[in-house]
């Protein structure tokens, strides 16, 4: 099971690169759906027929995309420049290994005498240990992209230290609550959205071909059981499924977070509600895009989101999995 | 050639800030007149030119007529004429500018923005720049009442500046963003109606209103084609001068449009950088990556309209965008117009959308 | 005329925190009888009233106000039933220390917001704690505030509407639902005048943080929207050179904009002037901050015109408006909508 894990976090797909990553997801959900595409924009749209009357589209929603950076200038010295692509916390990022489309692998770093508060984007750049412009463009080529790699390690009982967890964790929720499902009375589609980290662009325009009438995203939420967190985080990890009542993008719809809490109490799935004051997810593009859904999303605590070191409990994950499925069996 | 400029330059003179385009529809639309199949127009502004194809894949190109401008706000009681900003400005480049005022149908009137003098300023004001709510424009009123004859609350006004050519094929005007944009869509129609060319996609020409506030016609107009692939043509600022650090200069001016890989609006997608630079090389058109991310346009909207659009955008290296002084490379619009006419008239199954 | 009082208080009584309007169920129920054919909850959560059209030909004219309002949502249950909270929407941290709310848990209970004694508080004094520093004060102990509010329960401003001089009311959630009163006064007045023509009042969800409304306009496809919200309105605080010096008293604010649509709002200012509504004009050129930012742009486009009613106080529970603007603003809007509906009608 975890080896599955480790093979969708293996490959890489930074924002509007996913190519890779889509073919293997596609190949994974095939066995457990009757049809699945690409859209154009590069999202997996996979879908289970429901059997039921009356049915509905649920439409789960985890986005493969990670966080990276785009080369956008080769120097005469042979150092490359880069942009960020989504949230990049460059603190984290400093001093590691990064691996491109192409195979070149380098370290991104910061340049001399640049203290901590002046950390930007265009003071950092990555050295391929090449010395000439000409060396460094037979390894990497302008509007290539690149993201920092780094091993999934377990760590103690069901934890596990890695990247990205954000969001192929969400990922392989829904992967394993397709292997899980018997024949359902609603039509569930299972999209692999492309583009979240810069804007949740591909679930914008997955939702306009899916029209959901119920949307759930699978994503990953900060644990505020970090050292000197903000007070209002109150998620933890190994609490179990982190039901999403609000973040910055969405109010959750009422109906779904209550009827998701009422059905984690009744399947005995461990669960916590979870209050993000930042942040946003592909929720959002479900619950406005077309004429909207009802949306909402659950999520898989990490701790040090957006590092090489992102962290989950595999105990969250498969309570996950469990709160998935039921939704499946149930009147939302 | 000589024939684009003219039309370049007709369209920059034209008055068209953002929701007031209709001078500039109306040039465009006497340049092509009975050169398309079907004109499609929407309440915001929008217009498309339809040319059938032989397929039924669907190919929207889309300029913007819009540039930036202001918007009277208020009026004082000395005549004084206060505005806020339509589209985004660096404040350095307004202050002691000559302006149109006016709106569509409206005899536009001379004014210019105007501060108080140097030796007015404190030492704390000195050497910085005024900001937008201390300028105001005169255009030479004497009382509220004298103003409101020539001007009411909501005109807008449009720099004042006309169209240079200088240097070594270097072009000088206002709203080159996006007029050069319309200009090649205009060029494309009349080449293909010149020589009666069936093109394979059906080609949408959209010429779109609103860009530079952000909330842009484009949205509807992709909503209403539903392409399956789109190029976006545009003017970008670009940094090609002297003194700035070289990975910082975005693009080179007279090396041909610039292909973007990302900006604040649009990660594109490789398949169609590729496909366009690509095309480029093919027919030995010069053409560069942008090589910086920054700024946004028109594809932001179109990409994820409608299910998802592949979409390419091909920018014209321009420096001092959004001034009265926007300077361009006339070889350029050359390069650009030729990138543009064969991504039109590409064969589908030689596209990304086969 | 609709009362305006007491359209305003049922409306503003219960909970409507963004994204959880289900508070005001009474409320909506006796607006549906009362004016409308068919009330329905779009998914996004937004409330759609129609009145179908007597006769064909009519355009479908839609008034939009928002129904949400700022408030708070409970994130941690502390020792002795101290709650933590966070903001939902912006909320004006100088009206905090020591306001009552009303907790909207398994039961409706009442809080006040804590505020440090004098004698604890240490370093600049006129410094303002932050959200997340602030508790409510529950006065249960923690077991039972556990059992009673759930992490995610949400947090008003408690309900009190006042009657001030002049037909100056003040209350909270006028933003934005003073303006649904105006679009129910100007509704009942074009059924009293015997219009014939659709009517869609659409009572939108979650504006304040999120764009919730396009889903609701996207089916709804009107061919005209009128948009009603608040306005802050010139207080003396703004200096008297203030360019925008609309306040309360001064009648509706139309708002012209490059955003929304500038022909459509210079014929709703020309239809104003020649039948003399009271109406001001403002100039928002690129964002007007309300629904009209989004709604123009919603599936092909809707032609879009947005009027305020000057507020002043927004976002906090001491919110004062001018019953008179409020007719103002209906008068107006109706007038225009009849207008409007004439327009495929010969």
């Amino acid at each position: 099971m975890i080896n599955d894990l480790k093979t969708i976090m293996k490959i890489q797909g930074i924002s509007s690169r996913e190519g890779k990553i889509a073919a293997k997801l596609k190949e994974m959900i095939e066995p457990y759906v009757d049809e699945a595409s690409i859209d154009p924009l590069g999202s997996v749209i996979a879908l289970k027929k429901g059997k039921g009357k009356n049915k509905k589209k649920i439409m789960f929603c985890a986005h493969m995309d990670e966080i990276g950076f785009i080369v956008t200038y080769i120097q005469d010295n042979g150092l490359v420049r880069v942009s960020p692509v989504g949230g990049i916390n460059y603190v984290a990022a400093a001093y590691n290994t990064v691996k491109f489309e192409g195979g070149a692998t380098g370290i991104i770093v910061p340049e001399g005498r640049v203290e901590p508060k002046d950390i930007a984007p265009d003071k950092f750049y990555i050295d391929l240990g090449v010395s000439k412009k000409s060396e460094a463009e037979r390894k990497v080529k302008v509007g290539e992209g690149c993201a920092v790699v780094s091993d999934c390690v377990k760590l103690y009982g069901k934890k596990y230290v890695g990247r990205p967890f954000d969001d192929r964790i969400g990922c392989y929720v829904m992967i394993e609550a397709a292997k899980k499902l018997k024949e359902t009375k609603d039509d569930i589609y299972f999209v692999f959205s492309v583009q979240e980290e810069v804007g949740c662009r591909g679930s914008h325009a997955a939702s306009f071909t899916v029209r959901p009438d119920i949307g759930i995203a699978f994503d990953v939420t900060p644990s505020g059981d970090v050292v000197n967190a903000s007070t209002n985080q109150t998620v933890k990890l190994g609490g179990g499924a982190a039901i999403k009542v609000k973040d910055s993008s969405v109010m959750c719809d009422q109906k779904l977070v209550s009827s998701l809490m009422e059905l984690a109490k009744e399947n005995k799935i461990p669960y916590q509600t979870e209050v993000l004051t930042y942040g946003g997810t592909d929720t959002c593009s479900m619950q406005t895009v077309a004429g909207g859904s009802r949306a909402g999303c659950i999520s898989i605590p990490v701790r040090f989101c957006h590092s090489q070191s992102e962290m989950i409990d595999m105990g969250d994950v498969e309570a996950c999995i469990d709160l998935a499925v039921a939704a499946c069996a149930a009147q939302l | 050639m000589a024939k684009s400029l003219e039309l370049l330059e007709k369209l920059c003179q034209a008055f068209g800030p953002t929701s007031c385009e209709y001078e500039v529809a109306d040039i465009i639309e006497a340049e092509i007149k009975g050169k398309y199949d079907e004109h499609i127009t929407d309440f915001i502004g929008d217009h498309i030119y339809k040319i059938k194809g032989k397929t039924n894949k669907k190919l929207m190109l889309s300029a913007h007529m819009d540039e930036v401008g202001l918007m009277v706000s208020s009026i004082d009681e000395h005549g004084y004429i206060y505005f806020q900003p339509v589209g985004g400005f660096d404040v350095k480049v307004l202050c002691g500018r000559k302006l149109f005022v006016g709106d569509y149908g409206k005899e536009k009137i001379n004014g210019l923005i105007a501060s108080k003098a140097i030796h007015q300023q404190s030492w704390e004001e000195r050497g910085k720049a005024t900001p937008i709510d201390h300028m105001y424009i005169d255009i030479g009123a004497v009382s509220k009442e004298d103003a409101e004859k020539y001007v009411s609350v909501g005109d807008y006004a449009v720099f004042d500046s006309d169209f240079v050519k200088f240097g070594d094929g270097m072009i000088k005007g206002k709203a080159i963003d996006d007029r050069l944009g319309c200009a090649i869509l205009c060029d494309i129609i009349n080449y293909i109606h010149e020589n009666k060319i069936k093109p394979d996609f059906d080609l949408y020409f959209c010429f779109t209103v609103r860009e530079e506030v952000g909330r842009s016609g484009a949205v509807l107009a992709a909503n209403r084609i539903q392409p399956d692939m789109a190029v976006v043509l545009e003017a970008t600022a670009v940094g090609d001068i002297a003194g700035t650090a070289e990975q910082k200069r975005v693009a080179k001016t007279g090396e041909g449009p610039t292909v973007s890989v990302m900006d604040y609006g649009t990660a594109y997608l490789p398949e169609m950088v590729e496909f366009a630079m690509g095309l480029g090389k093919k027919h030995g058109i010069p053409c560069q990556l942008k090589k910086y991310v920054s700024g946004g346009n028109d594809a932001g909207h179109i990409h994820k309209a409608a299910g998802g659009v592949k979409t390419v955008a091909l920018s014209c290296p321009t420096r001092y965008i959004h001034s009265a002084s926007c300077v361009m490379n006339s070889k350029d619009y050359d390069s650009m117009f030729e990138l543009a006419k064969h991504i039109a008239l590409c064969k589908v199954d030689e596209t990304p959308v086969k | 005329m609709a009362d305006l009082f007491d359209l305003t208080s049922r409306l503003t009584c219960g909970c409507s925190v963004s994204g959880f309007e289900h508070g005001q169920q009474d409320a909506l129920q006796y607006i549906r009888d009362k004016y409308f054919d068919e009330m329905r909850r779009e998914p996004a959560g937004s409330y759609v009233f129609i009145r179908h059209a007597k006769k064909p030909g009519y355009p479908r004219i839609m008034f939009d106000a928002h129904m949400d309002e700022v408030g708070m949502m409970v994130t941690e249950i502390l020792e002795n039933g101290f709650l933590r909270f966070t903001n939902i929407g912006g909320l004006d941290t100088r009206i905090l220390q020591a306001a009552d709310v009303t907790i909207y848990g398994k039961e409706t209970l009442y809080g006040v917001i804590v505020s440090t004694p004098p004698h604890l508080q240490t370093g600049d004094r006129s410094v303002l704690p932050k959200i997340d520093q602030l508790m409510i004060d529950t006065g249960l102990s923690k077991e039972k505030a556990e059992e009673l509010i759930p992490i995610g329960t949400p947090v008003g401003y408690r309900f009190k509407l006042t009657k001030l001089q002049n037909g100056r009311i003040c209350g909270k959630g006028f933003d934005d639902k003073i303006c649904a009163v105006a679009g129910i006064a100007a509704i009942e007045q074009l059924i009293n005048e015997g219009y014939e023509g659709e009517l869609i009042l659409l009572l939108s969800t979650k504006e304040e943080i999120s764009r919730a409304v396009v889903a609701a306009v996207y089916e709804l496809k009107p061919d005209y929207a009128i948009v009603s919200d608040v306005c802050c309105a010139w207080v003396p605080e703004c200096g008297k050179d203030a360019k925008r010096k609309t306040t309360v008293g001064d009648g509706p604010e139309i708002s012209l904009s490059a955003i929304t649509d500038v022909r459509l709002t210079k014929r709703l200012i020309e239809f104003a002037k020649k039948n003399n509504y009271k109406h001001t004009v403002c100039v928002e050129a690129t964002s007007t901050g309300t629904n009209a930012n989004d709604i123009p742009l919603v599936g092909l486009g809707v032609p879009t015109v947005l009027i305020s009613i000057p507020l002043k106080n927004m976002h906090t529970y001491s919110e004062v408006v001018s019953l008179q603007d409020v007719a103002d603003t209906a008068a107006l809007a109706a007038g225009f909508m009849k207008e409007l509906g004439g327009d495929n009608n010969g």
